[in-house]
């Protein structure tokens, strides 16, 4: 592992609630990375805290796909988690969380401390319920195939960034429960020896 | 669809006279108005500044206001309602006056629960080593030891005294495990406080506090405040909400996972001794004739 | 004598050693379980203590722990075998978890409710392979009607939950589980393993076809 000893531990600009980071944190997880996490001053309101981001001496790194790569770079695993062959799926499936942000995590915002209300509710379950079944028709897919994650058998950088708001569903209040190849998914992969928990998510102990 | 509104059938006899949190204080730092829900109603609450003081006037925006008598006063740091005469006083919490001690409002979280499934596994120790895993207990020191639980019939309260668990990390600078002592204590059905024994010679406050005030959306669907009266001079206001929520948010999915959602108040489920606490709740909600959240037995949940 | 019906639940490969998984029923909500030595079965998804959904625990073993409290339970009967927060006694009796009949054939978990039914001396042993499923929002008899007028046949026995096409190239068998009043899931299993990923896009349209003809009808 080529990995620069000087940039260790990384410093993570973290939220304990943001699917983001938690995808992030379950990326450091799985490469054994150590960090720290810096959070928002709970008693600071008007500064705008973004998350997720490394916070480095030289330059910050924020955005989703940027993090990831930079981390796995950092590790020299792209063959596993972000393979050639596959870097336009997995760019596909972060838009899809991107997508799904409009759905499912409005409903999940809202839902979170229930201090908001959604003039625009109904569309946004419709549009969630079919995302979810676009997702759990594709892991269907991979199951007969004989493949248990979202590109194959084993997980890639995909999976962790479509995890935790698919996991997350019934924050916002929509139910998992017409998505077997979802909820297998999930257990699959909170079954993995390195996976950590979030809140609102059962640990494996 | 004539729009028919019976009024004294839009909140539940139960919640009647009760005093409910229906808000925190912090929830107005940025704003004057604010729109919430109870018992499937909508609220208004809007905050004005009367000679230095805050007030809070709160409005239902279906039920007519002279239709209902509404009381509202704020105490440790939160607005309550009360709707129709109030059955007892609001309860008391001493800790919150004492001003070296640190109060720590956690936020509040919406849960997709029952309002009595959310009190009961607040009052429970035995599932420390299970869902708060290496912080609140761990394998292999599971036994709740038999305590003391009393219904103190002059306030109205329950209270569990002599709670004593194995914690795994009591104390950050200690690593073996240490009891911990707990005092649990239910001002009402909604509302209950825990209290954890200080053991440092030197102390603000004998315990720490912590609190569950809990706001019924419906019968299966809450909002949960959470407030800490704490000792501890020394962790920042961002560590310990943080701890807090870590904490509350690993019952989440727990208290979702209830089926029934609502509190089954006949035999349906088994108790154990470690559950007295559990019991007497459930024993003073049949005295009460409380019937918010409760599980009926013909009736069968909405599975999805 | 009542011959009760088996129901096919969940095909055997979703349910692999040491997993767990929620599954409806008849509007029943059972926990679908398959222990490390690969028996599998079907309990109703409520733990005894505080009825919290057993498909939230773990298998230990030939035992499902509860993830509230870490009761745990057999495999062979579902009666509770440790209580944690008592380690010193021992559970009682009395206390287990509700199984139901359960049986695997032909690469299914097929469900008996609580008769545990006779077992169809005609139901033979095939091998098959998982071909997808999916669930549609409709009544089992709206799928029934559109499974024969897409050519199927009942297979005898069955209650018209089991269904064959064997046409030349392909031998299909679709099996029905009644998830609700108004939701049916589809299995598709496949007799030859040659091309088990055609099936499922036949499966999407038959869910889009039946959803968009009740949209019309709505």
């Amino acid at each position: 592992m080529n990995v620069n000893l000087s940039t260790l531990p990384l410093n993570l600009a973290d939220d304990p609630l943001s699917t983001d980071c938690y995808s992030v944190r379950l990326l450091l997880e799985f490469l054994q990375l150590p960090y720290q996490s810096v959070y928002a001053d709970v008693e600071q309101f008007d500064n705008k805290f973004e998350s997720p981001v490394l916070l480095d001496s030289s330059s910050n790194i924020s955005g989703l796909m940027f993090i990831f790569q930079y981390l796995i770079e950092l590790t020299g695993t792209q063959s596993q988690w972000i393979p050639v062959y596959l870097s336009s799926q997995i760019q596909d499936w972060h838009d899809f969380n991107e997508k799904l942000k409009l759905s499912l995590g409005q409903l999940r915002q809202a839902s979170l401390a229930m201090d908001q209300f959604l003039t625009d509710e109904k569309r946004l379950f419709k549009q969630a319920a079919q995302q979810l079944r676009e997702l759990d028709d594709h892991l269907c897919e991979q199951t007969i195939c004989g493949h248990r994650y979202l590109l194959g058998g084993q997980l890639t950088a995909a999976d962790l960034i479509v995890f935790p708001q698919v996991a997350l569903a019934w924050d916002a209040g929509v139910s998992l429960l017409p998505f077997l190849h979802i909820r297998r998914w999930i257990n699959h992969i909170r079954h993995q020896p390195k996976f950590i928990p979030m809140a609102g998510l059962l640990a494996i102990n | 669809m004539p729009n028919t509104q019976q009024y004294s059938q839009m909140i539940s006899s139960s919640l009647m006279g009760e005093w409910i949190v229906v808000a925190s204080e912090q929830e107005f730092l940025q704003c004057q108005q604010i729109k919430t829900c109870l018992d499937g109603q909508t609220l208004n609450i809007h905050r004005d500044i009367i000679d230095g003081v805050h007030v809070y006037q709160v409005k239902f925006d279906l039920l007519e206001a002279d239709m209902l008598n509404l009381a509202v006063q704020v105490a440790f740091g939160f607005v309550w309602l009360c709707v129709g005469t109030e059955k007892k006083p609001l309860f008391q919490l001493d800790e919150y006056e004492i001003v070296e001690a640190r109060r720590v409002p956690c936020g509040a979280y919406g849960v997709r629960t029952s309002p009595l499934r959310g009190i009961e596994n607040f009052l429970d120790m035995a599932h420390f080593p299970y869902v708060h895993t290496g912080i609140l207990g761990a394998e292999p020191e599971t036994a709740v030891k038999p305590y003391h639980v009393e219904w103190r019939e002059d306030v109205d309260e329950i209270w569990a005294t002599e709670c004593f668990f194995t914690q795994p990390l009591a104390a950050p600078s200690s690593p073996q495990p240490q009891e911990t002592e707990y005092i649990y204590r239910v001002a009402s059905p909604l509302n209950a406080i825990l209290y954890k024994v200080n053991t440092a010679a030197k102390g603000i406050i004998p315990a720490d506090v912590v609190c569950l005030f809990i706001q019924p959306l419906s019968e299966t669907h809450i909002r949960a405040h959470l407030l800490m009266i704490l000792d501890d001079q020394t962790s920042s206001m961002t560590d310990m909400v943080l701890f807090q929520q870590k904490i509350f948010t690993q019952d989440k999915p727990i208290l979702e996972n209830h089926l029934p959602l609502k509190l089954p108040l006949e035999k349906l489920e088994i108790p154990t001794k470690a559950d007295a606490l559990a019991t007497a709740y459930r024993k003073w909600l049949i005295t009460k004739n409380w019937s918010y959240g409760v599980h009926k037995s013909m009736q069968t949940e909405q599975v999805v | 004598m009542i011959t009760g019906q088996w129901i096919p639940l969940v095909p055997s490969m979703l349910i692999e050693t040491g997993e767990v998984e929620q599954v409806l029923v008849r509007d029943k909500d059972v926990a679908v379980w398959r222990s490390m030595q690969g028996h599998v079965q079907i309990w109703e998804n409520r733990c005894p203590h505080r009825s919290v959904r057993l498909s939230l625990g773990q298998v230990q073993g030939e035992s499902l722990v509860c993830a509230y409290h870490g009761w745990q339970f057999a495999a062979e009967d579902g009666h509770c075998q440790r209580i944690p927060a008592q380690p010193e006694q021992r559970a009682p009796k009395s206390v287990c978890a509700r199984s139901y009949a359960v049986m695997e054939n032909s690469g299914l978990i097929w469900y008996g409710e609580d008769a545990l039914p006779d077992i169809d001396p005609l139901f033979e042993e095939i091998q098959l392979v998982y071909a997808g499923s999916v669930t549609i929002s409709v009544t089992l008899s709206q799928v029934q009607d559109y499974l024969l007028a897409a050519g199927l046949t009942e297979c005898a026995m069955h209650n018209g939950l089991s269904w064959r096409d064997d046409a030349a190239d392909r031998t299909l068998r679709i099996y029905l589980t009644p998830t609700q009043t108004n939701v049916v899931t589809v299995h598709a299993m496949l007799l030859q393993s040659a091309k088990p990923t055609q099936c499922h896009p036949l499966l999407k349209q038959m869910r889009e076809n039946l959803e968009s003809e009740k949209l019309s009808h709505a």
